[in-house]
């Protein structure tokens, strides 16, 4: 992988030949990884993925003002033809951009603080997989990906500002199952294999597998209540990332966070949100370089403080920039603990259903805040805080102010991370801090 | 790269695959009339595929230099030596056949030779356009173009290459009126994505359509909401492909049926002795997998592993015949299947997807439809989309629709909704439109595999009817 001399030795050739009135940017993306597909504790699919891209990001001061265009392309490393390459991509760009009309909430690039972040890991090596893994799960019915190797992200601008983040880590995503197809989802991440750690975590998923193994239970449609564990709270909260903490969804009336902002609506006065970098798990700088803050309180008991506000919203609708990416997504979300005693759940629950994980959600009316989605894996119903058999798969529709507000009764004293095991184009930086929840009331319709 | 074959041959690597792609990409965004963002990329990589003691094992790499190739050979055998001790399935070279073939695109425009300026000052027309009232709070116009060159090459004879021109769009408005704020876009997001250049976005039929997309945005604001009834339900083709997508296309990957999917998406209802038996659908049920329709999203000659692409039917008179298996998937399952193992670039391994999947249609005209229908609802344009992780209960909700009573379309609905189980709304499939209301559409987003991959999948379906259906619509 490069090296972050390299990169900005490489930039730096590129800065050389800018003119007065232009501005580059870089930006790198990079990974080295394993990646083994799992299937009835097997491998199905095996193997590893060597990639680097550099973004250009290029501006040109004009009389009308500011005209942008970026390109990005896979470097091979070769330093000489790499530097002819984006030497190229940077030719093209100022022809493109000279006939580009102005675009009036480009930003120039800024001066600041430079960062750099680098973590080792002590990740196992491919002929280790099999043994460390593969072995541990025989005898049991395991689906799943094992990722893990070398990431990173960096930035630098001809006016000097820098930023490098690059991580070793790993995250081996899996669900066991059953004969009679009733499953448990399980994840383990981190940036050094602990295999007594994972023998646990194996045990304590086949323990609570083998505790459903009653026959499914049909649940009613309407309101039922109902505990969410940390990953059912953070299928939830990743709706958060869906054009509603977004200031530009906000703007354009989409979110159903308006109702927050206008006042008209809040959520329980127990539940508080913010954007917290503290952990340096996530790179904490954007594309364009800036620095999110350390700690930034989204919703604090139930009402906007802030929303994620990109530079170019920052712009756009005259609002302070909080730092978020272009995209205005959750990078490092956080939801405050509360006093729900975690070991007391079932108890508090009491007649209910208890919701391991959700599945597959999405707006059923995203400016009133409304979500379907479905049930899945270890779900149970609950009788006098006793398990008495695991649910059926059912349909669920509600909104964000009922389950997130009235209907909120309680919020688990301890919270978990759930890191991104995203893989979409390259392996996902980010997660979430999340505890589990109690709710007074979880609408089923199907 | 063609040392990399004798350099395998002296290690005694049973086979080696080399699939290089070279991708460039150019997307453009205009928002209310001023460009929001002009973004080109170039993507060049290449999947290094080896096959020993019966595993498949793979490196893919950007780094594209002797050295970086020669660790990436190193990579792939290390991956797959390691993965046969403990391998799923043993293969062997039958699935992956020598394939000698060519394949382009029919393009007549390509974009990457149109100064960027023509482009950007039509999608800023485009957007000034939409601007029929002033509830419209928010234009917006994306179009992304891709070229791609994939080739093929193995130590056992594969010599090919397809080049591949994409061309995927979208047009939208939001109005608000009263605190109602509702969105319009052109058939769904990116639904207009297909195989060709230009001449496939630019018409007089986009500029008559972005008008009316604003219009509708601004009357649905005050709209009634859909009724809360069981009902006969009218799709139009852009929803159709979301209903064949998700509720027939995923449960029918052989993959997936055989459990490879199960940590992600989820398994199927569908069972490998359910094919030749189930009756999935009403007889008027007619699907077919079809890279063959030029212009449409996902065609191709051959797969990702070299197998010929041609036109199957899955579904015939409702009946299931036959899945989405490529020849790995065949040869684990004992069953037939179709050219279907693809990946989304050069970074990842193919699996089985969606090509084309499509309706073929039926004799009945949209007229005869609507006048068969006492009270219904038609409904047109995907807007949220979610079903269960064995494809069996799902919730579809879609941007526009008309009431229809007593034969004819009578008020506009906002909110509209629909649920159902897979296989009894199927069997609900009471009229099937002529070839006269077919229509084609597609998405480059169709996201599977561990690791995810999103690529590119067309459908087209003509309208449909089907009966006793629970819509419903939103809240306040």
């Amino acid at each position: 992988m490069i090296l972050q001399d390299d990169f900005y030795k490489l930039a730096k050739r590129l800065f050389d030949g800018l003119h007065l009135n232009e501005y580059l940017s870089l930006g790198i993306a990079a990974e080295a990884s394993d990646f083994v597909r799992f299937n009835h504790s097997r491998v199905r699919q095996t193997g590893s993925v060597e990639e680097t891209s550099i973004t250009l990001t290029y501006l040109l001061e004009t009389k009308d003002g500011l005209r942008k265009a970026t390109s990005c392309r896979t470097i091979t490393l070769n330093p000489d033809s790499d530097l002819k390459a984006l030497q190229t991509s940077l030719d093209d760009l100022r022809k493109i951009t000279a006939s580009l009309p102005t675009d009036p909430f480009a930003e120039r690039p800024f001066e600041g603080v430079s960062s750099t972040i680098h973590s080792k890991g002590q990740l196992l090596r491919p002929d280790e997989l099999g043994e460390m893994i593969l072995k541990p799960l025989q005898g049991l019915d395991v689906a799943g990906l094992y990722a893990g190797g070398r990431i990173l992200r960096g930035m630098i601008h001809n006016l000097g500002l820098s930023h490098w983040f690059e991580t070793e880590t790993f995250s081996f995503d899996f669900s066991l199952f059953d004969e009679s197809q009733r499953a448990v989802k399980e994840l383990y991440a981190g940036n050094s294999w602990k295999a007594a750690y994972f023998q646990e975590k194996l045990e304590r998923s086949n323990k609570l597998l083998a505790g459903l193994g009653k026959p499914k239970i049909n649940t009613p449609r309407g309101k039922h209540r109902a505990y969410f564990a940390p990953s059912a709270v953070n299928s939830i909260l990743e709706m958060f990332s869906w054009g509603a903490l977004s200031e530009a969804s906000i703007q354009n009336g989409e979110s159903p966070l308006r109702k927050l902002r206008e006042e008209s609506q809040f959520l329980s006065n127990k539940f508080s949100l913010s954007e917290d970098f503290r952990s340096n798990l996530v790179p904490r700088f954007t594309g364009e370089g800036e620095l999110a803050p350390d700690f930034l309180p989204l919703i604090s008991e139930g009402r906007l403080k802030s929303t994620l506000v990109s530079r170019r919203s920052a712009k756009e609708f005259r609002r302070p920039s909080t730092g978020a990416s272009s995209s205005e997504s959750l990078r490092s979300a956080s939801i405050k603990a509360g006093d729900l005693n975690d070991q007391d759940a079932m108890k508090r629950l009491g007649d209910g259903l208890w919701i391991s994980d959700l599945h597959y959600l999405n707006w059923s009316d995203q400016p009133l805040g409304r979500i379907t989605g479905l049930t899945r894996y270890a779900c149970m119903k609950i009788e006098n805080g006793i398990p008495v058999g695991p649910l059926e798969t059912m349909r669920f529709d509600d909104t964000l102010f009922s389950l997130l507000g009235d209907e909120l009764e309680a919020v688990g004293s301890k919270t978990s991370w759930i890191p991104d095991t995203g893989t979409y184009e390259m392996r996902a930086l980010g997660g979430a801090e999340v505890p589990g929840m109690l709710l007074k009331s979880f609408n089923l319709t199907l | 790269m063609d040392h990399l074959f004798a350099l395998a041959k002296s290690q005694n690597i049973e086979w080696l695959g080399l699939r290089r792609v070279r991708e460039k990409t150019l997307s453009i965004s205009v928002k209310d009339s001023e460009l929001e963002s002009y973004s080109r990329g170039e993507t060049d990589g290449v999947f290094i595929e080896v096959l020993v003691n019966g595993q498949f094992g793979y490196a893919a790499t950007s780094n594209l230099t002797n050295d970086g190739l020669v660790r990436a050979l190193e990579n792939a055998r290390l991956r797959a030596t390691e993965g046969s001790k403990l391998k799923s399935f043993s293969f062997d070279l039958s699935v992956r056949p020598v394939v000698q073939k060519r394949y382009q695109s029919s393009v007549l425009r390509s974009p990457f030779k149109v100064e960027a300026r023509e482009i950007v000052d039509q999608m800023r027309k485009l957007t000034d356009l939409m601007k029929v009232a002033s509830a419209i709070k928010r234009r917006q116009a994306r179009i992304q173009f891709v070229e791609s060159e994939v080739t093929m090459k193995s130590s056992s004879g594969s010599d090919a290459t397809q080049e591949f021109s994409w061309i995927a769009t979208n047009s939208e408005a939001i109005a608000e009126k009263d605190g109602s704020v509702q969105k319009r876009t052109d058939s769904g997001f990116s639904a207009r994505s297909y195989q060709g250049g230009l001449e496939l976005w630019w018409n007089p039929q986009l500029e008559e359509r972005v008008k009316r997309l604003a219009e509708e945005a601004v009357e649905l604001t005050t709209a009634e909401q859909c009724c809360d009834m069981t009902t006969s339900l009218v799709l139009m083709p852009d929803q159709m492909m979301l209903q064949i997508h998700e509720s027939v296309g995923h449960p029918l990957e052989i993959d997936r049926i055989l459990g490879d999917e199960r940590n992600y998406a989820g398994w199927s209802f569908i069972k490998k002795e359910d094919f030749g038996i189930l009756q999935y659908g009403s007889p008027l049920m007619n699907i077919s997998f079809d890279p063959t329709q030029t212009s449409e999203f996902a065609s191709y000659a051959f797969d990702d592993i070299g197998a010929v692409a041609q036109k199957e039917f899955l579904i015939q008179d409702g009946k299931l015949l036959r899945g989405l298996g490529s020849l790995e998937s065949q040869k684990r399952s004992g069953l037939k299947g179709v050219a279907t193992q693809r990946a989304s670039l050069w970074n990842r391994p193919p699996i089985d997807r969606m090509a084309n999947l499509n309706m073929e249609p039926g004799t009945s005209s949209r007229q005869q439809m609507i006048e068969s229908i006492e009270s219904g609802v038609l409904m047109e344009s995907n807007r949220s989309w979610s079903i269960d992780d064995y494809r069996n209960k799902f919730q579809f909700g879609c941007e526009f629709a008309k009431k229809i009573e007593n034969g004819k379309l009578t008020k506009t609905l906002r909110n509209p909704n629909y649920r159902g189980i897979t296989n009894p709304f199927w069997r609900g499939l009471k009229m099937v439109g002529d070839s006269a209301t077919m229509d084609v559409f597609g998405t480059p987003y169709c996201g599977k595999g561990e690791p995810n991959q999103a690529i590119r999948v067309g459908h087209a379906s003509p309208i449909c009817l089907f009966e006793n259906v629970e819509v419903f619509g939103g809240v306040g």
